[in-house]
Parts: C-alpha cells; sequence; structure tokens
C-alpha cells in the first residue's frame, strides 16, 4: 500500500516537474518571437531615419535629379508616418497594410533613384556614392532579414506548442499558434541595388 | 538543400560521436585498471576491484579535464584573437580609403546577420595581415565571444559571399560549437593525463631502483608503460572522433548559414574561391586553433582535420560544381585582376559562351572563317590564292578573308583532330545563316573542295557533314534517323570510310578502286567529291542495326588503339550520320 502511494507520488512530482519544464520553454519561445516581431518595427524605424542622411549625402553628386530625390524623401515621409499610426495600434491589419503600402512607394522611389545613379558612368565608382549604394542595401537586408528572423522563431514556437506532450500544456495554459508573416507586395519589388 | 533537415542530421551525428566518445573514455578507464590489477594480483584478480579502480581512474580523468577548463577558461575569445595575430577592427572613418568600403561592409553584414540569427553581435577583428580567405570566432560564452576575417576575406569575397561567411560563424556561436570543442578538448586531456602519469611512474622507478626487488622493479615498469600505451591510443581515437565531431560542427553551420542568409550561392561562391585560392593562414599558431576556421589554416590529414573536404561540401550547396571546368574557366580569363578573374570565372559560369551566342554576327564571322580555313590548302600556294579569292568573291562583304588567311595558318598547325573538333562543336553558330547564304555556303564548300587537284576524303566529308547540318536545320522533318539498307549493301561505301579513318594516302591504289567504283570514272576531280558525298549518302539509308555495325567496324579498323584525330573522324562521321559513336559503342 505504501509503495503504491510512494510510486504514485513519484510519478506525479515527475510530471509537475516535466510540466514546469514544458511550459517555461514555452514561454520563452513566445518571447522570443515577440521579440523578434519588435525588431522588425526597430529596423524599419532604422530605415526611415538613415534615409534623409542618405539622400542629404547624395545631394551634392545629382543636382539634377532634385525631383527623384524629393520623390525618395516624400515617400520616406509617408511610409515613417504609417509606422508612426501603426506601432500605436498594433495587430490592426488596415494599419499594417497601408505600412506595407507605403513601404513599398519607397521602395520603388529608391529603384528609380539607382537608374537615375546608374545612368552616370562616373558616379558609379565614386566613394561617397558606393557607400550609399551600401548602407541602402544593408537597411534592406535588414529588414527582411528581421522579417525572416521573426519566422524562425514563429516556426520554432508553433513546433514547441504542436508536438506531443507539449500540446497539452500549451492547450492548458492557452498557448496558440502563431501567425506567420506573408511576404507582403512591398517585399517583391524591393529595389535592386546594383552597380 | 534542406536546411532545417541538414541541421538535425549533423546534430544527430554529432551525438553518436559524442556517445562514442563517452565510450572512449569508459574504455580507457576500464582497460587500464584492468591492466593494473592484472599485474599486481595476478593471483587473486577480482571483478570489484577491476571495478573500484575504474572509478578511481575516471576520477583522475575528470581532475585531468577539470584543470584543463580552467586554463582554458582563463583564455576569453579577445585573447585567442590575438595570439593568432588579430587586431580589433577599425571603425570605417578612421580606417585608410582603401578598406574604408571593406569594413563598413563587414560591420553591416555582421549586424544583418546578428538580426537574422537573434543573437548578439560579438566584437569584431580583422587579420590584416592574412591574404588568404578565412575567418573564425572564438570565445565561450556569447559575450566573450570575437569574430574575425581575414583581409583577404574582405577583399577577394563580394557582399554575398562575405555574408554567407559571417553567417556560418554566427552559425558556429548559435550552436555553441567553441564550448562543446573546449569541452571535448578537456576530456582529451583528461583521458592523456593516463599516458602522463604511467610516464612519470615510468620515469621515477627508472631512476631510483636499487632498493626493490627485482620483480617488483619490473612490475613496475610495464605499469607505467601499459598506462602510457593506453593513454596515447586513447588520446589517438579520441583525437579522431574530435575530429569527426567538428566536422559535422561545420556542416551544421554550412546549413544555419543557409538558413540565415536564405540562398545558397553565397556560401557556395565564398567556398569555391577558397578552393582556388587558399585559407591557409600565416600565423603559426593556426594548429592550435584549426578547428574554429571557416575552413583549415594548416594542411592536415583528412581523418584528423576539423573540417570537411573542401570540394564535399561545395558539392551539398552546389552539387554541379566541377573545379577542371572552372579552373579551365579561370586560365582563360586571364585579364583583370585576380578578384575580377574569380568573379568571372566562378559566378558566371559559361557567361563567354553565352556572350557569344548572343553576338550572333561576329561569333558566326568567326565559324565560318574557321570552316573556310580548315578547306583551304596551306601547302600550295596558288590553290591557296585561288581559293582565298572564291571566298572574298562569295563573302568578301562580311569581312572574313582577312580572317580566314590568318585562320588557315593555325589551322594547318593544329592536329586534325583539333581543327576538327572545334568545327564540330561550334557546327551550330551556322544556324543564323539566312536561306540564301545557306545555298551560297553550300556552293562556296564546294568550291573549295574541288579546288585543288588532289581531294581529300577528309574535305569532302567535312563540307558533307556542313551541308548535311544545315540541311537538317531547314527541313528537321526530313533527317533520317535510320533507313533500310543492311549492311552488306553498303560494304563499298564502308569501305570508302575506312579509308577516311584510317588515313591511307590519298593516292592508295585501294582509295582510287574504290573512287571509281563509287560511281565515276575518276577523270574528273569533282566527281571524286562526289564519291565521298554518294558513300554518306547511302549510309544514311543505313538500318539501325547496319549503323552499330558500322560505328564497331570503324573503330576495329583503326586497331589497337583509336588515335584522337581517328577518333575526331569518327564523331564527325556520326554527326554526318545523326548517330552518336558513343552511344553505338554502349549499346554492345
Amino acid at each position: 500500500m505504501l509503495g503504491t502511494i510512494t510510486v504514485v507520488f513519484a510519478v506525479i512530482i515527475i510530471l509537475v516537474v516535466l510540466g514546469v519544464l514544458i511550459y517555461n520553454k514555452l514561454i520563452a519561445s513566445r518571447n522570443a518571437y515577440k521579440n523578434a516581431f519588435s525588431q522588425i518595427d526597430v529596423q524599419l524605424t532604422r530605415r526611415y531615419d538613415l534615409i534623409p542622411n542618405l539622400v542629404e549625402s547624395v545631394k551634392a553628386y545629382l543636382k539634377h535629379e532634385n525631383e527623384t530625390l524629393n520623390q525618395v524623401t516624400q515617400a520616406r515621409n509617408i511610409a515613417a508616418g504609417d509606422l508612426k499610426n501603426a506601432a500605436a495600434s498594433p495587430g490592426d491589419a488596415a494599419l499594417m497594410r497601408q505600412l506595407g503600402e507605403a513601404d513599398s512607394a519607397l521602395n520603388a522611389s529608391l529603384g528609380r533613384l539607382m537608374l537615375v545613379v546608374e545612368a552616370y558612368p562616373d558616379l558609379k565608382a565614386n566613394q561617397t556614392i558606393m557607400q550609399f549604394n551600401e548602407e541602402l542595401s544593408s537597411t534592406e537586408n535588414r529588414v527582411a532579414f528581421a522579417r525572416q528572423a521573426y519566422n524562425d522563431e514563429v516556426m520554432t514556437f508553433n513546433t514547441l506548442v504542436q508536438v506531443f506532450p507539449n500540446n497539452i500544456i500549451a492547450s492548458l495554459f492557452g498557448f496558440t499558434s502563431a501567425a506567420f508573416l506573408e511576404a507582403g507586395a512591398e517585399k517583391r519589388d524591393a529595389p535592386k541595388v546594383q552597380f | 538543400m534542406d536546411f532545417f533537415r541538414s541541421q538535425q542530421d549533423a546534430q544527430r551525428r554529432t551525438i553518436g560521436f559524442l556517445l562514442l566518445f563517452v565510450v572512449v573514455v569508459l574504455l580507457v578507464a576500464f582497460i587500464s585498471s584492468y591492466v593494473v590489477v592484472r599485474l599486481f594480483f595476478f593471483e587473486t584478480t577480482q571483478i570489484s576491484d577491476v571495478a573500484i579502480l575504474t572509478v578511481v581512474i575516471l576520477c583522475i580523468i575528470a581532475t585531468g579535464c577539470l584543470i584543463r577548463v580552467v586554463i582554458l577558461h582563463r583564455e576569453g575569445g579577445a585573447a585567442v584573437a590575438h595570439s593568432l595575430g588579430g587586431e580589433l577592427l577599425p571603425e570605417a572613418g578612421n580606417s585608410g580609403e582603401d578598406d574604408r568600403l571593406h569594413i563598413q561592409r563587414f560591420r553591416n553584414i555582421v549586424e544583418e546577420m546578428s538580426i537574422a540569427s537573434g543573437t548578439p553581435a560579438p566584437a569584431l577583428y580583422w587579420l590584416p595581415n592574412e591574404s588568404s580567405i578565412n575567418a573564425f570566432v572564438a570565445g565561450l560564452s556569447p559575450s566573450d565571444a570575437v569574430l574575425a576575417v581575414t583581409r583577404g576575406a574582405l577583399e577577394c569575397l563580394d557582399r554575398n559571399e562575405l555574408q554567407a561567411v559571417v553567417a556560418h560563424e554566427f552559425g558556429h556561436l548559435l550552436n555553441g560549437d567553441m564550448r562543446l570543442n573546449t569541452r571535448v578538448a578537456c576530456w582529451l586531456f583528461g583521458i592523456f593525463s593516463i599516458y602522463i602519469i604511467g610516464r612519470s611512474i615510468f620515469r621515477i622507478r627508472a631512476r631510483a631502483s636499487s632498493g626493490d626487488s627485482a620483480k617488483a622493479f619490473l612490475l613496475i615498469l610495464i605499469t607505467g608503460l601499459a598506462l602510457m600505451a593506453i593513454g596515447y591510443l586513447g588520446k589517438i581515437g579520441g583525437r579522431l572522433l574530435q575530429a569527426a565531431i567538428s566536422r559535422q560542427r561545420e556542416y551544421l553551420a554550412d546549413a544555419s548559414a543557409v538558413q540565415f542568409t536564405r540562398q545558397k550561392d553565397g556560401l557556395a561562391g565564398a567556398l569555391k574561391k577558397i578552393y582556388f585560392l587558399s585559407s591557409e593562414l600565416q600565423t603559426v599558431n593556426a594548429d592550435n586553433y584549426n578547428h574554429l576556421f571557416l575552413n583549415d589554416g594548416v594542411k592536415i590529414s583528412r581523418l584528423f582535420s576539423s573540417h570537411p573536404p573542401l570540394l564535399e561540401r561545395i558539392r551539398r550547396l552546389d552539387p554541379s560544381f566541377h573545379p577542371e571546368i572552372e579552373s579551365m574557366k579561370l586560365s582563360q580569363a586571364q585579364n583583370g585582376d585576380f578578384t575580377e578573374r574569380m568573379d568571372h570565372a566562378i559566378t558566371t559560369q559559361f557567361a563567354a559562351e553565352n556572350l557569344a551566342q548572343n553576338d550572333t554576327t561576329s561569333s558566326m564571322r568567326d565559324e565560318l572563317a574557321w570552316l573556310f580555313a580548315v578547306l583551304i590548302d596551306n601547302s600550295d600556294k596558288e590553290i591557296q590564292e585561288k581559293q582565298l579569292r572564291r571566298v572574298e568573291a562569295d563573302w568578301g562583304e562580311y569581312g572574313v578573308t582577312a580572317l580566314v588567311r590568318k585562320l588557315a595558318g593555325v589551322a594547318s598547325a593544329q592536329p586534325v583532330y583539333r581543327r576538327l573538333t572545334r568545327l564540330r562543336v561550334r557546327l551550330a553558330r551556322l544556324r543564323y545563316l539566312s536561306a540564301q547564304q545557306k545555298t551560297q555556303l553550300e556552293k562556296t564548300l564546294f568550291a573549295l573542295v574541288t579546288a585543288n587537284e588532289e581531294i581529300s576524303l577528309l574535305e569532302a566529308a567535312v563540307a558533307y557533314m556542313v551541308r548535311r547540318y544545315l540541311d537538317d536545320i531547314e527541313h528537321p522533318a526530313q533527317a533520317e534517323v535510320a533507313g533500310h539498307l543492311s549492311y552488306e549493301q553498303c560494304r563499298q561505301s564502308v569501305a570508302l570510310l575506312k579509308v577516311l579513318v584510317s588515313g591511307n594516302p590519298r593516292t592508295a591504289p585501294e582509295y582510287l578502286t574504290l573512287v571509281t567504283l563509287a560511281g565515276d570514272s575518276g577523270q574528273e576531280e569533282p566527281l571524286r567529291a562526289r564519291a565521298m558525298e554518294n558513300a554518306l549518302d547511302q549510309l544514311n539509308r543505313l538500318s539501325f542495326e547496319g549503323r552499330r555495325r558500322l560505328f564497331q567496324e570503324l573503330v576495329q579498323s583503326c586497331g589497337d588503339a583509336v588515335s584522337e584525330d581517328q577518333w575526331e573522324i569518327i564523331a564527325l562521321i556520326a554527326v554526318c550520320l545523326h548517330a552518336s559513336p558513343l552511344l553505338e559503342e554502349s549499346d554492345e
């Protein structure tokens, strides 16, 4: 009798410990993907902060292309405003879409700018322009990698939530699978920055 | 490459090797205690004694391991970087004009990869005096980690490739490979401490021996020797396993690099550049830290190498990689600085070919000129002039005459097979000729072939091949693949081809008879050219079985070994007959 009680007790303890471990793992993974999501915001903000400076740095070389430069600045301002709105009420699908569209407009205008630069062969070899190009592709990459990292974290989290026996704990404490970030229209026509 | 799958595979194999490693440690402990117990208590060997001693020896090994851990932990990532000649990477603004962009790019890439992998960026170092392509991470904890690249990596790799290299190193960071390797190295030292103990026993007894009896003296000496042997063998076994684990971690990091960059080309490109350039370092300390690097920093045998064979790594990313082809491209692209040449050779595979195909007019002119040059008689000036005049008359407007004159010299200096290979392989370029030009070409070819008194069968066959090829393009439906004639019915034509392949002199009586038999009196030269054409025409109506036999016979008629010239002539006949000599042969 005593033996049975001991065994049952031991099994319960083991189960509780296992449950706590799984719960902690789920929490850690959820935080990781939430953090990854905020990274996208961070990178978008960084991008919008950086673009005016970048445009300023090449202005001297592109005097004849003031209009193209103005378009970039305008598109950047719209996108930055949309980002602020979207950040104020996260999860609002309409605002997110608006931001996506603004970002794609910015990308399109940057693409035009790069085409313009390409028309001047001596500009291509210019140190400032080369740096401009480098920074631009880097900011573009950062946004893309932030999205990718978010999706990777979501995948890890979803796997954790869905496998047995984690799914029992997950449903007990209300962990639900997270949604992936689909590549929007803005991602598809990212500017090809090439010299 | 499915990178998540590759990662799982590598993790699984790592665990397998780690288990083996534990087995090695246990074996070393057990065998050494068994040997000692056997030696000292020969009559009364008891399994419990062995077990107790095994535990004791395991404790010794663990102690050795711990000592090593303490030593290694005192050595941070920065110290490793310094001992390998690394310097803290300067800010882009503070560096020279030449390096500024490279350094800025590197810094950007590291931050991008930090975002992609979700790990904090390590401290950045570079090895400014190393021109080979390599990189490493060092340090046991993320806060202590450093990432270093050689100057060669910054200068030779393009953005994608450098990104992939950085991603690979981030993979090591994220997968905890430095920690894993350090632990294995520590246990290895633990095993080695058995050797050290054995050596100490051996030395002490060898020095002070007079007091004991001879038997006890001998016994202890043997014990020392045995422990040395076991410890040393254990260390070698452990080293092999350590290298095997490390190789799996490299595959894992490669897969992680693909995960972070979501593309294989970058890493494949970087590894290919290493393949053709070098990853070997100048610094003397490189072999101590070899496992940290992107690729081996020193020359090392395959079994003990901490990196998988480079070719194998490249093939996992790009199965179509053939170093011979790439190096051929490399040697062809002689111009430009080395980086450009690498780029040209590697990233634009077959670009040269494609370019030529797009630039149809100039390449067509080249091919026409080569075709004419092959048919020009270089030995007789008079005939040569006559032929060149004909070329000028027919094709002068395309400006080929001068080129033909030049190439004729080149062609005659080359062996037959070279001339023919080039012609055959690039025949396709002639497809862009207009219908009118094609008709003109046939006339010109006939004129060139019949210009001299002596027509070689080869010239006739070349002309036939070109005509046949152009016909097929014009009327693809009419191209006969197999006819109904039997081999026996074509005996004479086959004999003529055999003469062609065996390269007998044109004046051989056998040849003259054949020409006569093939349908003309042999009085007029153009008719002799027709003999070859008639033969080939007839063979084009040969049945499939007959063709197969034809090529067997042709190969056999060459004797023991088929020379390159003969082989090329057979290939030419194959084109004339819409057949492949290789296929026919493999059918046997």
